[in-house]
């Protein structure tokens, strides 16, 4: 990844983008399904996954689901219903943000 | 293929030993690590030791970043917590109800010197409910939310002892009655919403224990 600083706003709209899409997930299943969507272009580490996702399930997006699995605990991630308004929320505002960033940088870009 | 327990209980002790004390954190934190080495030994063909230390070269700063990070975050969730169980409808009818019953009691009964009693009685009983639960029902096993729930209950506590000092309450509450009250209401309404925010943590931390 060349410039991690870009993307680390972001990281919790990507999260809520996932979960809004897969239903629920766990930490290691996000990090690797950013991985694959971006072609390892980004890789979202541990120190900054789990604080993200700890807080957002403190703020009452998020809610935990536990089940064992292969003689383990695994956390399961889901969207509450506000979860649910603020990914709308936040895919919006960060819409709004790549649009002006397109505009400053390079105004010939379209996101149509 | 999956880890067996011997494997899994080898790292638990490593990331007990590495600092990882909240027992919350390390079930989630040996899980991640649990798929990570199981996919590199799959992928690798390697055995579960091989994996585990290139598994750990990698990451295990990453691991002590959310370790540290975690207990801030553990820090707003409690105080998240505290302002969502106060400001219900429930918390603020029973603020006023208990303001109307110790006005009544004063006028009607004259119990106004035995109300000096109740922020004791609530601070008594706040302390047992978090000892039983910390010590009693979880022993040795520290967890996050119950841990990191004694500073704001410490701070309560000073806070009630300062307030209620008898060196000069005793003069200005009598002067003051209404804001007696309401100060004895306040702490009875906060202290019940600290008892449901620890039995809250209980519940989920039974319920890990009871599926592990």
């Amino acid at each position: 990844m060349r410039n991690s600083k870009l993307y680390k706003g972001s990281l919790n709209t990507i999260i809520l983008k996932l979960l809004e899409e897969k239903g629920k997930m766990y930490g290691y299943e996000i990090t690797q399904k950013v991985k694959e969507i971006t072609k390892d272009e980004l890789r979202v580490t541990e120190g900054a996954l789990y604080p993200a996702l700890h807080k957002l399930e403190a703020e009452g997006f998020l809610e935990v689901e536990v089940a064992k699995v292969d003689n383990r605990i695994r956390k399961y991630y889901k969207l509450t219903e506000a979860g649910e308004k603020e990914t709308v929320n936040r895919l919006l505002a960060l819409e709004d943000f790549i649009r002006n960033m397109q505009q400053l940088v390079n105004p010939k870009w379209s996101l149509e | 293929m999956k880890l067996d327990q011997h494997q899994l209980s080898f790292i638990d002790t490593y990331l007990k030993n590495s600092g990882i004390a909240y027992v919350d954190l390390r079930m989630e934190m040996l899980d991640h690590v649990a798929t990570g080495v199981l996919e590199s030994m799959n992928g690798e063909n390697t055995s579960f030791y091989e994996a585990f230390k290139s598994y750990m070269v990698v990451n295990k700063k990453e691991l002590l970043k959310w370790n540290k990070k975690f207990r801030k975050v553990t820090d707003v969730k409690v105080l998240q917590a505290l302002k969502t169980n106060l400001c219900t409808p429930i918390s603020a009818l029973a603020f006023l109800a208990c303001i109307l019953l110790l006005k009544m009691g004063a006028e009607s009964f004259n119990l106004i010197t035995t109300y000096r009693y109740i922020p004791l009685g609530v601070l008594l009983v706040m302390l047992c409910f978090y000892c039983y639960t910390y010590r009693i029902v979880f022993g040795k096993n520290r967890f996050s939310g119950l841990e990191r729930i004694g500073t704001p209950l410490l701070i309560f506590q000073q806070g009630m002892l300062f307030l209620f000092s008898p060196f000069y309450s005793k003069v200005f509450f009598q002067e003051q009655p209404l804001i007696y009250y309401t100060l004895i209401s306040l702490f009875v309404v906060t202290g019940m919403a600290f008892i449901r925010i620890i039995h809250t943590f209980k519940k989920e931390y039974v319920l890990h224990f009871q599926i592990a």
